[in-house]
């Protein structure tokens, strides 16, 4: 029976991914935000996503600027809240033995027996095949901190993914990444340590129109036809046209 | 007295620009939608795009928008004018109602020579 190797063939740095993935919504996910950004278009098939196997702690930090202003009496008063920061940090563990949560084909494949098997079927990333999971989950980091790409986050709070009030996904940028090597970790796993900062993008909007052409006598194929300011009020066009023709110097 | 519907962007982009020749000169006109004002501010360029005049609020009624800056140096032949084809005439043009309701002219008087 030919195995579907598309549907089971996981992201290698997400452990709950594919079918096991509702078991494991309560772990934070990281994916790359949907959009045109680096010279690069991100969307729902090229997004790399990332999960460690687990999590050691996460916490989110919302912070505002409250404005005050003295007065001459009493308390300050304060007028406005705005607000500034939305910090997450998270510190996760992936291994490459990560087998042992459940025997199905996506965490056999994740491990570094899976690393082989992918060699066999994945030819386009055939060297990242033979990274281990850790060195995979470094490259990753290293590129997005490089890179300053925007992270999409899912974590337990929200499983559908962090939102704004627009419900447009919310963009994280990561600040800092520390790794420690210890003696504790081992050399077969990789910690890490991620602070993200929430970040907003700016918006441009521009349209360009075509040629038209308004001169007097001349007729162009994309002319557009005048159209006329209903009678009813043709009579302030006309007392602006003559207050114009004063103005300029035209006597009529 | 003719007056010409400028051409705009029904869509209601927050920023658009276009060419036009206008009684023999051509000129680029950029309008961009101004949020705190809610309205459009429009510019005028030549047709290298040095900027002629820049962010004029697009207010209904309005006599010599451009005329009052320049008498005859920008628009020798007329000026813009924005009046509104349907609807409340009191009313200036905002996000919603410019380019639906309340509309942007240019008023030519090259006929009157």
């Amino acid at each position: 029976m030919a195995i579907d190797i598309t549907e089971n063939l996981f992201n290698p740095l997400d452990s709950a991914s594919n079918q096991v993935y509702s078991k494991f919504s309560n772990i934070m996910k990281f994916t790359e935000y949907f959009g045109t950004y680096g010279g690069r278009t991100i969307n729902e098939k090229n997004a790399v996503t990332l999960r460690g196997d687990c999590t050691v702690s996460e916490n989110y930090s919302f912070a505002a600027n409250v404005t005050s202003h003295p007065v001459h009496k009493s308390t300050d008063i304060t007028d406005n809240a705005r607000p500034e920061d939305f910090i997450i940090n998270i510190t996760a563990i992936s291994s490459d033995a990560s087998m042992s949560y459940l025997d199905t084909i996506d965490s056999v494949a994740n491990s570094n027996v899976g690393s082989i098997i992918r060699t066999a079927f994945n030819d386009e990333d055939s060297l990242d095949a033979y990274l281990s999971k850790s060195q995979q989950v470094f490259k990753q980091l290293k590129f997005w901190w490089e890179k300053g790409t925007p992270l999409a986050v899912d974590c337990a709070y929200d499983v559908g993914g962090l939102r704004d009030v627009n419900y447009d996904a919310s963009a994280f940028i990561i600040q800092n990444v520390s790794i420690p090597r210890t003696s504790e970790i081992g050399s077969r796993a990789i910690k890490w340590n991620m602070t993200l900062k929430l970040v907003r993008f700016a918006r441009v909007e521009k349209e360009e129109i075509g040629l038209y052409s308004f001169s007097k006598g001349q007729k162009s194929s994309n002319q557009v036809d005048p159209k006329k300011i209903p009678n009813s009020k043709q009579d302030k066009s006309e007392e602006a046209a003559k207050r114009l023709r004063d103005r300029k110097g035209l006597q009529y | 007295m003719q007056l010409y519907n400028l051409p705009a962007e029904k869509q209601q982009p927050r920023s658009y620009s276009f060419s036009t020749n206008l009684d023999g000169r051509v000129y680029n006109f950029s309008f961009s939608y101004n949020k705190r004002s809610d309205t459009y501010h429009f510019s005028v360029l030549d047709f290298l795009g040095n900027t002629l005049i820049a962010n004029i609020p697009c207010l209904s009624y309005i006599d010599f928008m451009v005329t009052k800056y320049a008498m005859t140096e920008i628009l020798p032949f007329g000026d813009i004018y924005i009046a509104a084809t349907s609807g409340d005439e009191t009313q200036d043009p905002n996000f919603l109602t410019f380019n639906t309701t309340i509309e942007c002219f240019y008023m030519s008087i090259a006929d009157d020579l």
